[in-house]
């Protein structure tokens, strides 16, 4: 499951947003389809909910957003905002 | 003194147009005025600091802008800092001699509307949606604190200075950046880059640096 690994202060420009982290000061924009995942994040979810709700918000092949989502998902978890804990068997 | 933080100054210079005149300025009726000088006069964030730290003067403009009692900075690229004091509400108090960086000067939303591939209406929603989010910022500065000063301020409460926001100085960073983003996305050139440069994590579609 990936969830949150840090509580960020939002700002919505348009359908972006824009993130701070208070204690440390970084910034990060997210863009559309970024800012959703972020969104889902609110709750935990596994990668398959995260590439269905993707799916089912927007026109791309399963295989495309499957690729791009693990990408964006190490970039998550490599920036410290979100947190992979696997599920146990 | 960062280059790219400056109007440049007679990039445009070559080209006369009705704008050229009418830019800022309080020349010309409502019903003679082109949509793009419609759109400046309703805005004036380029002289206010939200766009540039400052404005370039040329050599031959020092001494007059010095005479109006203007802060000139001197050096290989003499400029005054923004914002400029003889901003008038959204107008320009000396618009019959502004300098010429000021003259020639056109936000990208300018260009796009002059060049017909952005719509006036919708520039004129950017402008207002920028206005807000400027007014929405000033009203959490100390009173006097610039908008290049904001922007300079640190970014994690540990270093927050005291006397803004207190405990919800974050929230103050915010509403800069999210002004700043707002500015870069659709007022500042491309080619000047973004003064915001921090990483956009994106999906699905290509991005500019903040």
């Amino acid at each position: 499951m990936y969830e949150r690994a840090i509580e960020l202060l939002e700002a919505e420009l348009g359908d972006e947003i824009l993130t701070l982290d208070p204690q440390d000061g970084q910034c990060f924009g997210f863009n559309a389809v970024a800012a959703s995942v972020w969104r889902r994040l609110a709750q935990p979810a596994d990668f398959d909910q995260l590439r269905q709700s993707l799916i089912g918000e927007y026109d791309v092949s399963a295989e495309q957003c499957t690729e791009e989502l693990h990408e964006l998902m190490r970039v998550l978890v490599d920036r410290g905002l979100v947190r992979y804990a696997p599920t146990p068997a | 003194m960062n280059g790219h933080d400056c109007f440049p100054i007679g990039f445009l210079s070559v080209i006369k147009s009705p704008m050229a005149e009418a830019h800022h300025g309080t020349a010309s009726s409502d019903a003679t005025m082109s949509v793009g000088s419609q759109l400046c006069t309703q805005c004036g964030l380029c002289c206010t600091g939200v766009i540039h730290d400052h404005a370039a003067l040329k050599p031959d403009e020092i001494e007059v802008f010095r005479a109006l009692g203007m802060e000139v900075r001197l050096g290989e690229k003499p400029n005054f800092p923004l914002p400029c004091p003889q901003l008038k509400g959204t107008s320009c108090g000396i618009y019959r001699d502004r300098p010429h960086a000021c003259a020639h000067y056109r936000c990208e939303l300018l260009r796009g509307v002059e060049a017909g591939t952005v719509d006036p209406a919708d520039a004129l929603a950017k402008v207002r949606e920028a206005l807000r989010l400027y007014q929405s910022v000033l009203s959490l500065l100390p009173a006097g604190m610039t908008m290049p000063q904001a922007r300079a301020l640190p970014r994690s409460l540990k270093e927050a200075p005291s006397g803004i926001g207190g405990p919800g100085y974050p929230l103050v960073v915010l509403q800069v950046l999210a002004l700043t983003r707002y500015i870069d996305r659709h007022f500042r050139h491309s080619d000047e880059g973004p003064l915001l440069r921090e990483e956009v994590l994106t999906m699905g579609e290509p991005e500019t640096p903040l």
